[in-house]
């Protein structure tokens, strides 16, 4: 077998192993090879799970990579397992958008958009771990700054906060 | 969602009008706008139309009256300041309005997120995850290392343990009025503070005792998070779940 064929064959393992994303700089780390070797690895890892004949594929998520069921079959898995899980609000997604895209944001300017108030909303979104404080403003008052947690990456299945879907606000252009 | 629109002569729909209107690529001359609020309205009428619809439909009507008076009307002198401010205010209303709109359709794109997101699973189901990320967030350090940080603590109050064996009931600090306290404190610092930092103001051994026990049950519903501080080599605590960002 080929080194590359190894390589592969250790990420493969590593983050099955994984209960999170690992990073490549943490896959480098683990396998005591460069990040760029891991990069390979996991592109070819990739190619081979994106075939139909694999229920499962390499997801980047939060930062790192992580194995993750396909879409398709989650009615399947869903009669192994019950995840709980966290069924938002209408408001409590509004809020959520307002603070992923002008974090960081005090509970005043959250209520200026929405018009309504918030602060009932954003304790159930802290409760849940998707948003956090983040200090105070430097405003009168110091009212308490909030930001979206990395949890809202796993929970959304992104790789970073730039790939949320694009925000078009009046008077700004769709490509910004 | 019942997808009605108005019928909008030359274009594909009304939000293809208030797109064009945005460019100043339309003939305004062309444009009947009553003719599209009686649309509208009929349609809200016949229950056509459900209200989130009828309140999108109705924005958009709003920013064609704005553009098209825009484009039609002298602009206020400064002579006139109180036409002005009405024109201004008017102005805010319908900035804020489409505003509110770009928000509310970007949380139903995030909440499609999320719906596909469920449809993938990890190897580990989700419930295990939860208590395994918590013993993440302490890796590195172990709970003698906390006990020892505990016990320094405890060492430096020794002196004051008969007055604050009078008064202790007092003292006495529910978890939950502890876990904002140290909230409150990270809050204030910024996001974090070293250890003996977070029991600075504590005062007595009860005290102490009391904020250590909110601080492990924040540890373990991961309000906070433990770290190593490189530089002075003491215990870290921080707001949120700081490794996930890594």
């Amino acid at each position: 077998m080929s080194d590359r064929a190894l390589l592969e064959a250790a990420v493969e393992a590593v983050l099955f192993a994984a209960p999170e994303p690992v990073t490549v700089a943490g896959l480098a780390s683990i396998l005591s090879v460069e990040a760029e070797a891991v990069d390979i690895a996991i592109a070819g890892l990739s190619a081979r799970y994106d075939a139909p004949s694999h229920g499962v594929s390499i997801r980047a998520v939060a930062g790192g990579y992580q194995i993750l069921t396909k879409p398709e079959f989650a009615s399947d898995i869903e009669r192994l397992v019950q995840p709980e899980r966290t069924k938002l609000s209408r408001a409590a997604m509004e809020c959520l958008a307002i603070v992923a895209y002008r974090q960081p944001i005090t509970r005043g300017e959250i209520e200026d958009v929405r018009g309504v108030q918030s602060g009932y909303t954003i304790r159930t979104l802290e409760k849940v771990g998707l948003v956090a404080a983040a200090g105070r403003a430097d405003a009168p008052g110091r009212p308490i700054l909030y930001q979206t947690t990395p949890h809202l990456l796993s929970y959304l299945g992104l790789d970073s906060l730039a790939d949320l879907p694009p925000l078009t606000l009046p008077g700004e252009t769709a490509d910004g | 969602m019942s997808g009605w629109g108005p019928v909008v002569p030359g274009y594909r729909d009304l939000a293809a009008l208030v797109s064009a209107s945005r460019t100043g690529d339309v003939d305004w001359e062309a444009v009947d706008l009553s003719q599209l609020t009686a649309q509208v309205r009929a349609a809200v009428d016949a229950g056509e139309v459900e209200m989130s619809e009828a309140a999108d439909l109705v924005a958009d009507l709003a920013s064609l009256v704005s553009f098209k008076a825009t484009h039609f009307l002298p602009a206020a002198t400064a002579t006139d300041p109180d036409a002005e401010d009405s024109e201004l205010d008017q102005g805010e209303v319908l900035m804020g309005l489409l505003e509110y709109r770009a928000f509310r359709d970007a949380a139903l794109a995030i909440e499609d997120l999320a719906v596909k997101r469920e449809a993938m699973f990890a190897r580990m189901a989700p419930e295990v995850l939860a208590w395994e990320e918590s013993l993440a967030e302490v890796e590195g350090i172990s709970l003698e290392h906390l006990l020892d940080a505990l016990t320094e603590l405890l060492s430096g109050v020794e002196a004051n343990e008969t007055a604050e064996t009078l008064i202790l009931q007092r003292q006495q600090l529910p978890l939950p009025v502890a876990m904002d306290l140290v909230k409150e404190r990270l809050i204030s610092a910024g996001g974090s503070l070293l250890l003996p930092d977070v029991f600075s103001e504590a005062g007595s051994r009860a005290r102490i005792v009391a904020i250590f026990l909110a601080l492990l049950e924040m540890i373990r519903v991961g309000d906070v998070c433990l770290e190593r501080d490189a530089s002075v080599g003491k215990i870290r605590v921080a707001l949120g779940r700081q490794d996930d960002y890594e």
